[in-house]
């Protein structure tokens, strides 16, 4: 409490203010119920489609809000510090979110949280959208390797039938067709 | 009073940066594909880390205020308020997400396309799926053409196969909507 005394603050002259960090306290919470509760519900979305670990976009976004709706979370408590102990970090919070400017930003935040919370039948579509991404990118390396392997041996099968070497055309069909199955 | 608000500072101003990064990507990618309308979940995703990074902006900007001859007060209280280890903590782990997630930058245009690039997608997994089948009933005739002796039959399978084989690897590897092929995205399981 000595530092914020020796700035001309302290919990008694805090207390004949009105408790506007009320504000702040509130718009963090909004914030925090409303980030948690989207990354809780992307967090169901992902669990239930199966690919955690192949969907690291739903994955990342999930984390994004249960990350930041956290850190709302520890803002609004250490307001509350004050009511079990006197804790100079409760009071420094409170002093904090007196900030009009912070309500502003929080205001907006939390209205971005409940727009989005608003948007959560369409979270199973877009951690899908995300899952077939990856699925499609995978599909690129079988591509590739559909071109190192199957082309490859059939243009060597092609050439050897043309040059009239019928084991040759067999030995690269064969290859073909085994790696193809790989 | 500690000097760990520094680290909470430090985090922080790595989200601003972070944040404005992805929300100017979003901004950009929202603008291109006319979506602000359209998806409103590709908006509320901008707003979210717009403002996002305008409040962490706020933290770092109260902590720093009194270098500006203003408040010291309010410095005080913000730098005493990031000193708490649960704070510094989780404002480090919140970077930390927040630099993976701009990691996956190149997956963005996701969030920005919605549902027709999703139902793009599936349907070319659909397509890609059934086009082996084709590639597989040409191998098989040529082999069983050989077998039988007849190289011209063999050798029209042959290019039947490597036709089909062709389409499906264009298909695939085709530089459309949002899937550019960027150096280094696609490596060799095996070697060639």
């Amino acid at each position: 409490m000595v530092m914020l005394a020796a700035a001309g603050l302290d919990a008694d002259a805090l207390a004949t203010q009105p408790p506007l960090w009320w504000v702040g306290f509130a718009l963090s919470t909004i914030t925090a119920i409303s980030f948690l509760a989207i990354g809780w519900r992307l967090a169901s979305s992902l669990r239930g489609s199966g690919h955690i670990r192949r969907n690291p976009l739903a994955l990342a976004t999930g984390a994004i809000f249960i990350s930041c709706g956290g850190g709302h979370l520890i803002h609004s408590i250490q307001m509350l510090y004050l009511y079990a102990t006197a804790s100079s970090v409760g009071l420094a919070a409170r002093v904090h979110y007196m900030d009009w400017h912070l309500w502003l930003v929080d205001g907006f935040t939390a209205i971005a949280g409940i727009l989005y919370w608003a948007q959560r039948r369409r979270f199973p579509g877009m951690v899908r959208g995300a899952a077939l991404y990856e699925d499609l990118r995978e599909r690129k390396q079988d591509a590739l390797e559909l071109n190192d392997t199957v082309v490859q041996n059939l243009n060597a099968a092609r050439l050897s039938l043309r040059a009239g070497d019928l084991d040759g055309a067999r030995e690269g069909l064969s290859a073909a067709r085994q790696r193809g199955e790989m | 009073m500690s000097g760990a608000w520094w680290l909470t500072v430090g985090a922080h101003s790595v989200l601003v940066v972070g944040y404005a990064w992805i929300a100017a990507i979003l901004f950009i990618g929202n603008t291109n594909a006319k979506q602000w309308r359209a998806n409103p979940l590709a908006t509320a995703t901008f707003l979210i880390f717009a403002s996002c990074g305008l409040g962490h902006g706020l933290h770092v900007y109260h902590a720093f205020e009194e270098m500006l001859g203003l408040h010291s007060s309010s410095t005080v209280a913000a730098r005493l308020a990031m000193s708490d280890p649960l704070l510094v903590i989780w404002s480090v782990v919140t970077a930390a997400v927040a630099l993976w997630y701009l990691a996956l930058r190149g997956r963005l245009h996701l969030v920005s396309a919605g549902a027709p690039l999703c139902a793009d997608l599936a349907d070319r997994a659909e397509r890609a799926a059934a086009m082996r089948g084709p590639i597989d009933a040409a191998i098989d005739r040529a082999q069983a053409a050989l077998e039988q002796g007849d190289g011209e039959a063999a050798l029209v399978a042959l290019d039947e196969a490597l036709r089909a084989s062709r389409d499906t690897i264009g298909d695939l590897m085709g530089h459309d909507r949002g899937m550019k092929i960027r150096a280094g995205d696609l490596r060799r399981r095996t070697s060639a």
